[in-house]
Protein backbone atom coordinates (compact mmCIF):
# COMPACT_ATOMS: atom_id res chain seq x y z
CA UNK A 1 0.00 0.00 0.00
CA UNK A 2 1.14 3.50 -0.69
CA UNK A 3 0.01 6.37 1.28
CA UNK A 4 1.91 8.71 -0.74
CA UNK A 5 2.47 9.95 -3.79
CA UNK A 6 5.06 8.36 -6.29
CA UNK A 7 7.98 10.75 -6.73
CA UNK A 8 11.53 10.56 -4.73
CA UNK A 9 11.06 10.60 -1.23
CA UNK A 10 12.55 14.15 0.51
CA UNK A 11 13.49 13.85 3.98
CA UNK A 12 12.71 17.36 4.91
CA UNK A 13 10.62 17.99 7.87
CA UNK A 14 7.19 19.65 7.07
CA UNK A 15 8.32 22.77 8.90
CA UNK A 16 11.42 23.45 6.49
CA UNK A 17 9.09 22.34 3.55
CA UNK A 18 6.56 24.75 4.38
CA UNK A 19 8.88 27.66 5.10
CA UNK A 20 9.91 26.78 1.45
CA UNK A 21 6.76 26.47 0.20
CA UNK A 22 5.99 30.30 1.46
CA UNK A 23 8.99 31.48 0.36
CA UNK A 24 7.64 30.56 -3.16
CA UNK A 25 9.72 27.71 -4.01
CA UNK A 26 7.72 25.31 -5.84
CA UNK A 27 9.84 22.31 -5.54
CA UNK A 28 8.64 22.60 -1.68
CA UNK A 29 5.12 22.37 -2.65
CA UNK A 30 5.95 19.73 -4.93
CA UNK A 31 7.88 17.90 -2.19
CA UNK A 32 4.84 18.45 0.36
CA UNK A 33 1.66 17.14 -2.47
CA UNK A 34 4.49 14.07 -3.12
CA UNK A 35 3.90 13.11 0.61
CA UNK A 36 0.02 14.26 1.42
CA UNK A 37 -1.87 13.88 -2.20
CA UNK A 38 -2.46 10.56 -0.90
CA UNK A 39 -4.30 11.26 1.88
CA UNK A 40 -5.91 14.07 0.23
CA UNK A 41 -7.45 12.32 -2.45
CA UNK A 42 -8.24 9.21 -0.64
CA UNK A 43 -10.56 11.34 1.56
CA UNK A 44 -11.93 13.50 -1.08
CA UNK A 45 -12.25 10.42 -3.14
CA UNK A 46 -13.89 8.27 0.26
CA UNK A 47 -16.36 11.11 0.58
CA UNK A 48 -17.23 12.08 -3.72
CA UNK A 49 -17.01 8.42 -4.82
CA UNK A 50 -16.09 10.10 -7.95
CA UNK A 51 -12.24 9.80 -9.39
CA UNK A 52 -13.00 12.94 -11.33
CA UNK A 53 -14.49 14.96 -8.59
CA UNK A 54 -11.78 13.61 -5.84
CA UNK A 55 -9.12 15.16 -7.89
CA UNK A 56 -10.47 18.60 -8.68
CA UNK A 57 -10.87 18.62 -4.77
CA UNK A 58 -7.19 17.30 -4.57
CA UNK A 59 -6.05 19.87 -7.13
CA UNK A 60 -8.02 22.67 -5.14
CA UNK A 61 -6.74 22.09 -1.60
CA UNK A 62 -3.02 22.04 -2.67
CA UNK A 63 -3.86 24.84 -4.83
CA UNK A 64 -5.14 27.09 -1.92
CA UNK A 65 -2.29 25.89 0.30
CA UNK A 66 -0.34 27.66 -2.25
CA UNK A 67 -2.15 30.98 -3.05
CA UNK A 68 -2.66 31.28 0.99
CA UNK A 69 0.73 29.44 2.07
CA UNK A 70 0.17 30.99 6.10
CA UNK A 71 -3.09 29.67 6.78
CA UNK A 72 -1.63 26.85 7.87
CA UNK A 73 0.48 27.66 11.12
CA UNK A 74 2.70 24.94 11.45
CA UNK A 75 3.27 26.03 15.61
CA UNK A 76 -0.82 24.62 15.85
CA UNK A 77 -0.41 21.11 14.66
CA UNK A 78 0.44 18.73 11.95
CA UNK A 79 -0.14 19.67 8.19
CA UNK A 80 -1.27 16.07 7.98
CA UNK A 81 -4.28 15.84 9.74
CA UNK A 82 -4.90 20.12 9.15
CA UNK A 83 -5.38 18.66 4.97
CA UNK A 84 -7.40 15.69 6.20
CA UNK A 85 -9.90 17.65 7.61
CA UNK A 86 -10.32 20.91 5.22
CA UNK A 87 -10.32 18.23 2.14
CA UNK A 88 -13.20 16.37 4.05
CA UNK A 89 -14.99 19.83 5.16
CA UNK A 90 -14.67 20.91 1.26
CA UNK A 91 -15.76 17.41 -0.06
CA UNK A 92 -18.54 17.31 2.22
CA UNK A 93 -19.47 21.10 0.98
CA UNK A 94 -19.57 19.77 -2.50
CA UNK A 95 -21.21 16.72 -1.61
CA UNK A 96 -24.39 18.65 -0.53
CA UNK A 97 -23.04 21.27 -3.35
CA UNK A 98 -22.55 24.43 -0.62
CA UNK A 99 -20.58 26.97 -2.40
CA UNK A 100 -17.06 26.63 -1.02
CA UNK A 101 -15.77 29.33 1.01
CA UNK A 102 -13.25 31.30 -0.74
CA UNK A 103 -10.69 30.73 1.24
CA UNK A 104 -9.51 27.28 3.68
CA UNK A 105 -9.94 27.13 7.06
CA UNK A 106 -6.86 28.07 9.65
CA UNK A 107 -8.02 25.03 12.25
CA UNK A 108 -6.02 24.40 15.27
CA UNK A 109 -5.92 20.86 15.41
CA UNK A 110 -3.68 18.97 17.49
CA UNK A 111 -2.16 15.17 16.63
CA UNK A 112 0.37 13.74 18.32
CA UNK A 113 1.37 11.18 15.44
CA UNK A 114 4.11 11.48 13.11
CA UNK A 115 2.97 11.08 9.41
CA UNK A 116 5.90 13.31 7.06
CA UNK A 117 7.38 9.91 5.19
CA UNK A 118 5.83 7.01 3.48
CA UNK A 119 6.86 4.04 6.53
CA UNK A 120 5.44 5.77 9.17
CA UNK A 121 2.13 7.06 7.45
CA UNK A 122 1.62 3.17 6.29
CA UNK A 123 2.46 2.23 9.76
CA UNK A 124 -0.26 4.89 11.26
CA UNK A 125 -2.64 3.70 8.23
CA UNK A 126 -2.30 -0.24 9.97
CA UNK A 127 -2.83 1.63 13.58
CA UNK A 128 -6.13 2.83 12.39
CA UNK A 129 -7.56 0.08 10.63
CA UNK A 130 -6.83 -2.11 13.21
CA UNK A 131 -8.16 0.27 16.02
CA UNK A 132 -11.75 0.20 13.63
CA UNK A 133 -11.27 -3.51 13.19
CA UNK A 134 -12.11 -3.65 16.75
CA UNK A 135 -14.74 -1.20 17.44
CA UNK A 136 -18.46 -2.28 18.01
CA UNK A 137 -20.08 -2.06 13.85
CA UNK A 138 -22.26 0.91 15.10
CA UNK A 139 -19.41 2.99 16.82
CA UNK A 140 -17.40 2.79 13.85
CA UNK A 141 -20.02 3.42 11.72
CA UNK A 142 -21.67 6.65 14.02
CA UNK A 143 -17.81 8.22 13.25
CA UNK A 144 -18.14 7.43 9.83
CA UNK A 145 -21.04 8.98 8.96
CA UNK A 146 -20.14 11.80 10.89
CA UNK A 147 -16.56 12.33 9.06
CA UNK A 148 -16.93 10.78 5.52
CA UNK A 149 -21.04 11.80 5.20
CA UNK A 150 -21.21 14.87 6.59
CA UNK A 151 -23.80 13.76 8.97
CA UNK A 152 -24.74 15.94 11.90
CA UNK A 153 -25.57 13.60 15.36
CA UNK A 154 -29.89 14.16 15.35
CA UNK A 155 -28.95 13.05 11.64
CA UNK A 156 -26.99 9.91 12.81
CA UNK A 157 -29.94 9.03 15.27
CA UNK A 158 -32.35 9.20 12.52
CA UNK A 159 -31.19 7.16 10.06
CA UNK A 160 -29.85 4.51 13.07
CA UNK A 161 -32.88 4.65 15.16
CA UNK A 162 -30.59 5.16 17.92
CA UNK A 163 -30.92 8.18 20.42
CA UNK A 164 -28.95 11.37 20.61
CA UNK A 165 -27.48 10.39 23.71
CA UNK A 166 -26.22 6.97 22.25
CA UNK A 167 -24.57 8.82 19.39
CA UNK A 168 -23.26 11.52 21.39
CA UNK A 169 -21.40 8.86 23.43
CA UNK A 170 -20.38 6.71 20.38
CA UNK A 171 -18.45 9.87 18.97
CA UNK A 172 -17.01 10.66 22.07
CA UNK A 173 -15.52 7.55 22.82
CA UNK A 174 -14.68 6.31 19.33
CA UNK A 175 -12.55 9.86 19.03
CA UNK A 176 -10.51 8.76 22.32
CA UNK A 177 -10.38 5.20 21.21
CA UNK A 178 -8.34 6.54 18.00
CA UNK A 179 -6.33 8.78 20.14
CA UNK A 180 -5.46 5.60 22.31
CA UNK A 181 -4.36 3.79 19.61
CA UNK A 182 -1.31 6.10 18.87
CA UNK A 183 -0.35 6.91 22.76
CA UNK B 1 -12.79 23.89 36.29
CA UNK B 2 -15.37 21.49 36.89
CA UNK B 3 -17.81 22.53 33.81
CA UNK B 4 -15.04 20.23 31.65
CA UNK B 5 -17.07 16.47 32.26
CA UNK B 6 -20.19 18.57 31.40
CA UNK B 7 -19.07 19.67 27.65
CA UNK B 8 -17.16 16.36 27.36
CA UNK B 9 -19.83 14.52 24.65
CA UNK B 10 -20.98 18.12 23.24
CA UNK B 11 -17.14 19.24 22.22
CA UNK B 12 -16.49 16.03 21.03
CA UNK B 13 -19.77 16.32 18.72
CA UNK B 14 -18.88 19.82 17.81
CA UNK B 15 -15.09 19.04 16.72
CA UNK B 16 -16.42 16.77 14.43
CA UNK B 17 -19.15 19.33 12.96
CA UNK B 18 -21.89 17.12 14.23
CA UNK B 19 -23.39 19.59 17.01
CA UNK B 20 -26.85 20.71 15.55
CA UNK B 21 -28.51 21.59 18.69
CA UNK B 22 -28.34 25.47 18.51
CA UNK B 23 -28.59 26.31 22.17
CA UNK B 24 -25.76 23.44 23.09
CA UNK B 25 -23.23 25.15 20.47
CA UNK B 26 -24.19 28.68 21.88
CA UNK B 27 -23.56 27.45 25.59
CA UNK B 28 -20.30 25.34 24.62
CA UNK B 29 -18.96 28.02 22.60
CA UNK B 30 -19.37 30.96 25.39
CA UNK B 31 -17.77 27.91 27.34
CA UNK B 32 -15.26 27.56 24.69
CA UNK B 33 -14.67 31.53 24.85
CA UNK B 34 -13.23 31.75 28.53
CA UNK B 35 -11.63 27.62 28.46
CA UNK B 36 -8.16 27.11 27.21
CA UNK B 37 -8.45 23.61 27.93
CA UNK B 38 -11.48 23.04 26.56
CA UNK B 39 -10.29 24.77 23.31
CA UNK B 40 -6.73 22.26 23.63
CA UNK B 41 -9.04 19.15 24.24
CA UNK B 42 -11.08 20.33 21.00
CA UNK B 43 -7.94 20.72 19.00
CA UNK B 44 -7.06 17.15 20.12
CA UNK B 45 -10.71 15.65 18.92
CA UNK B 46 -9.82 17.39 15.93
CA UNK B 47 -7.13 15.71 15.34
CA UNK B 48 -8.27 12.37 16.44
CA UNK B 49 -11.44 12.53 14.41
CA UNK B 50 -8.40 13.45 11.34
CA UNK B 51 -7.16 10.21 12.09
CA UNK B 52 -9.97 8.65 10.22
CA UNK B 53 -8.61 10.12 7.03
CA UNK B 54 -5.81 7.44 7.00
CA UNK B 55 -8.43 4.68 6.76
CA UNK B 56 -9.17 5.87 3.23
CA UNK B 57 -5.54 5.37 2.48
CA UNK B 58 -4.48 3.10 -0.75
CA UNK B 59 -5.72 5.19 -4.03
CA UNK B 60 -3.38 7.33 -5.73
CA UNK B 61 -4.17 10.00 -7.56
CA UNK B 62 -3.43 10.05 -11.25
CA UNK B 63 0.01 11.11 -12.07
CA UNK B 64 -1.61 14.00 -14.30
CA UNK B 65 -2.98 15.40 -11.11
CA UNK B 66 0.71 16.38 -10.24
CA UNK B 67 1.89 17.61 -13.18
CA UNK B 68 -1.63 19.80 -13.68
CA UNK B 69 -0.79 21.31 -9.92
CA UNK B 70 2.83 22.37 -10.84
CA UNK B 71 1.51 24.11 -14.01
CA UNK B 72 -1.14 25.66 -11.65
CA UNK B 73 1.18 26.88 -9.42
CA UNK B 74 4.04 28.16 -11.98
CA UNK B 75 1.24 29.92 -13.63
CA UNK B 76 0.40 31.66 -11.06
CA UNK B 77 2.05 34.61 -9.43
CA UNK B 78 2.18 33.80 -5.58
CA UNK B 79 0.39 36.40 -3.45
CA UNK B 80 1.24 36.67 0.14
CA UNK B 81 -1.79 37.22 1.77
CA UNK B 82 -3.10 37.30 5.23
CA UNK B 83 -6.09 34.18 5.45
CA UNK B 84 -9.47 36.41 6.41
CA UNK B 85 -10.51 33.33 8.45
CA UNK B 86 -8.41 34.08 11.80
CA UNK B 87 -11.13 33.91 13.86
CA UNK B 88 -12.15 29.82 14.99
CA UNK B 89 -15.75 28.42 14.81
CA UNK B 90 -14.78 28.70 18.45
CA UNK B 91 -14.99 31.98 18.74
CA UNK B 92 -17.96 33.10 16.21
CA UNK B 93 -20.16 36.00 18.33
CA UNK B 94 -23.27 34.28 18.18
CA UNK B 95 -24.21 35.27 21.39
CA UNK B 96 -24.29 38.66 20.45
CA UNK B 97 -28.07 37.52 18.33
CA UNK B 98 -29.52 38.34 22.02
CA UNK B 99 -27.18 41.37 22.80
CA UNK B 100 -29.07 44.79 23.71
CA UNK B 101 -29.95 46.72 20.53
CA UNK B 102 -27.56 49.72 22.10
CA UNK B 103 -24.68 47.63 22.06
CA UNK B 104 -25.49 46.08 18.40
CA UNK B 105 -26.02 49.75 16.93
CA UNK B 106 -22.54 50.73 18.99
CA UNK B 107 -21.00 47.74 17.63
CA UNK B 108 -22.15 48.53 13.97
CA UNK B 109 -20.67 52.10 14.50
CA UNK B 110 -17.46 50.35 15.42
CA UNK B 111 -17.48 48.55 12.64
CA UNK B 112 -17.73 51.09 10.43
CA UNK B 113 -14.34 52.53 11.25
CA UNK B 114 -12.78 49.38 10.94
CA UNK B 115 -13.92 49.02 8.27
CA UNK B 116 -12.78 51.90 7.03
CA UNK B 117 -9.76 51.78 8.45
CA UNK B 118 -9.44 48.15 7.06
CA UNK B 119 -9.82 49.73 3.32
CA UNK B 120 -7.13 52.21 3.95
CA UNK B 121 -4.84 49.57 5.47
CA UNK B 122 -5.97 47.12 2.41
CA UNK B 123 -4.94 49.67 -0.13
CA UNK B 124 -1.46 50.33 1.72
CA UNK B 125 -1.17 46.10 1.66
CA UNK B 126 -1.72 45.67 -1.34
CA UNK B 127 0.76 48.51 -2.68
CA UNK B 128 3.37 46.39 -0.34
CA UNK B 129 2.31 43.00 -2.05
CA UNK B 130 3.34 44.68 -5.49
CA UNK B 131 6.40 45.82 -4.17
CA UNK B 132 7.25 42.46 -2.80
CA UNK B 133 5.93 40.86 -5.86
CA UNK B 134 8.52 42.89 -7.96
CA UNK B 135 11.23 42.43 -5.54
CA UNK B 136 10.79 38.77 -5.25
CA UNK B 137 10.57 38.46 -9.19
CA UNK B 138 14.08 39.82 -9.59
CA UNK B 139 15.00 38.17 -6.89
CA UNK B 140 14.34 34.98 -8.46
CA UNK B 141 15.70 36.37 -12.00
CA UNK B 142 19.11 36.41 -10.25
CA UNK B 143 18.91 33.27 -7.88
CA UNK B 144 18.29 31.82 -11.26
CA UNK B 145 21.24 32.84 -13.21
CA UNK B 146 23.56 31.89 -9.92
CA UNK B 147 22.13 28.45 -10.05
CA UNK B 148 23.24 28.40 -13.73
CA UNK B 149 26.50 29.94 -12.63
CA UNK B 150 27.26 26.94 -10.23
CA UNK B 151 25.40 24.27 -11.21
CA UNK B 152 27.70 20.95 -11.52
CA UNK B 153 26.13 19.67 -14.33
CA UNK B 154 26.46 23.07 -16.51
CA UNK B 155 27.38 22.40 -19.83
CA UNK B 156 29.74 25.58 -21.24
CA UNK B 157 30.25 25.73 -24.40
CA UNK B 158 31.74 29.06 -26.86
CA UNK B 159 30.66 30.15 -29.89
CA UNK B 160 32.74 31.82 -32.66
CA UNK B 161 31.68 33.51 -35.91
CA UNK B 162 30.71 32.39 -39.61
CA UNK B 163 32.39 33.42 -41.47
CA UNK B 164 34.82 35.03 -39.50
CA UNK B 165 34.42 38.67 -39.15
CA UNK B 166 36.28 41.42 -37.52
CA UNK B 167 35.97 42.41 -34.81
CA UNK B 168 35.48 38.54 -34.14
CA UNK B 169 31.78 38.14 -31.89
CA UNK B 170 32.34 36.14 -29.43
CA UNK B 171 29.72 33.93 -27.58
CA UNK B 172 29.71 32.28 -24.59
CA UNK B 173 26.78 29.62 -23.41
CA UNK B 174 26.12 28.23 -19.78
CA UNK B 175 23.42 25.43 -19.88
CA UNK B 176 21.79 23.26 -17.40
CA UNK B 177 18.68 21.49 -18.48
CA UNK B 178 15.45 21.69 -17.12
CA UNK B 179 16.65 25.03 -15.57
CA UNK B 180 17.65 27.32 -18.18
CA UNK B 181 20.80 29.16 -20.52
CA UNK B 182 22.93 31.97 -19.90
CA UNK B 183 24.26 33.97 -23.14
CA UNK B 184 27.05 36.11 -22.55
CA UNK B 185 28.08 37.88 -26.08
CA UNK B 186 30.47 40.47 -27.16
CA UNK B 187 31.34 42.26 -30.45
CA UNK B 188 28.46 41.56 -31.77
CA UNK B 189 27.21 43.39 -34.95
CA UNK B 190 24.33 45.79 -34.75
CA UNK B 191 21.26 44.55 -36.42
CA UNK B 192 18.71 46.63 -38.86
CA UNK B 193 15.29 47.18 -36.55
CA UNK B 194 12.99 44.37 -37.87
CA UNK B 195 15.91 41.34 -36.94
CA UNK B 196 16.97 39.56 -34.24
CA UNK B 197 19.63 37.43 -33.34
CA UNK B 198 18.25 33.93 -32.34
CA UNK B 199 19.85 31.31 -30.13
CA UNK B 200 19.32 27.88 -31.13
CA UNK B 201 20.12 24.89 -29.12
CA UNK B 202 21.06 22.07 -31.25
CA UNK B 203 19.50 18.51 -29.14
CA UNK B 204 22.22 15.87 -28.63
CA UNK B 205 19.68 12.86 -29.88
CA UNK B 206 19.78 14.61 -33.39
CA UNK B 207 16.45 15.94 -33.19
CA UNK B 208 15.62 19.52 -34.97
CA UNK B 209 16.92 22.81 -33.09
CA UNK B 210 15.09 24.14 -30.64
CA UNK B 211 14.45 27.99 -30.19
CA UNK B 212 16.58 29.07 -26.96
CA UNK B 213 15.51 33.18 -27.13
CA UNK B 214 16.28 35.87 -29.35
CA UNK B 215 17.99 38.93 -28.19
CA UNK B 216 19.87 42.28 -29.41
CA UNK B 217 22.89 43.52 -28.74
CA UNK B 218 23.09 46.76 -26.69
CA UNK B 219 24.92 49.55 -28.47
CA UNK B 220 28.60 48.68 -27.72
CA UNK B 221 27.70 45.25 -29.23
CA UNK B 222 27.23 43.31 -25.67
CA UNK B 223 25.05 40.39 -24.95
CA UNK B 224 23.50 39.30 -21.38
CA UNK B 225 20.43 36.59 -21.95
CA UNK B 226 19.22 34.22 -19.52
CA UNK B 227 16.57 31.94 -20.99
CA UNK B 228 14.32 29.36 -18.88
CA UNK B 229 14.00 25.83 -20.05
CA UNK B 230 12.09 23.18 -18.37
CA UNK B 231 12.97 20.40 -21.20
CA UNK B 232 15.25 17.78 -20.01
CA UNK B 233 17.30 17.93 -23.27
CA UNK B 234 21.16 17.10 -23.78
CA UNK B 235 22.78 19.69 -25.97
CA UNK B 236 25.05 18.96 -28.57
CA UNK B 237 25.86 22.51 -29.85
CA UNK B 238 24.37 25.88 -29.93
CA UNK B 239 23.78 28.46 -32.76
CA UNK B 240 22.82 31.83 -33.45
CA UNK B 241 20.92 32.77 -36.67
CA UNK B 242 19.47 36.18 -37.45
CA UNK B 243 15.59 36.02 -37.65
CA UNK B 244 12.71 38.49 -38.36
CA UNK B 245 11.69 40.58 -34.99
CA UNK B 246 9.89 37.79 -32.88
CA UNK B 247 12.31 34.60 -33.61
CA UNK B 248 11.45 32.02 -36.28
CA UNK B 249 10.35 28.30 -35.50
CA UNK B 250 13.24 27.30 -37.48
CA UNK B 251 16.46 28.36 -38.25
CA UNK B 252 16.90 30.72 -41.25
CA UNK B 253 20.38 29.75 -42.88
CA UNK B 254 23.04 30.91 -42.82
CA UNK B 255 24.32 30.08 -39.26
CA UNK B 256 26.00 33.06 -37.85
CA UNK B 257 27.84 31.77 -35.33
CA UNK B 258 28.17 28.33 -33.49
CA UNK B 259 29.52 26.45 -31.01
CA UNK B 260 33.56 25.06 -31.57
CA UNK B 261 34.20 21.48 -31.53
Amino acid sequence: MRVSGTQAPNNEDDAALIARMQAGDESAMAALYDRYSGIVYGVALRVLGNTTSAEDVLQEIFLQLWRNPYVFDTTRGKLAAWLAVVTRNRAIDQLRRHPPEDDIEDLPIALTANLENEAVQRQAVEKIRTALSQFPQEQRRALEMAFFEGLTHSEIAAKTGEPLGTIKTRIRTGLLALRKAFV
Amino acid sequence: MNDHAQYAETLALYAVGALDNREERAELEAHLASCPECRDELSALRGDFALLALSTAGPLPPQRARQRLLEAISAEPRQLRVSRKLVMGVLHPRWLATAPIAATLLLAIFSLMLWREDSRLRSKLEAAQAQLREQTDQLQRVQAVVDLLNARNAVHMTLVGTPTVSPQPQARTIYVPQKGLLLMANNMESLPPDKVYQLWLLPADGKPPMSAGTFKPDARGNVVMHHPMREAIQAKAFAITIEPEGGSQTPTMPIRMISAG
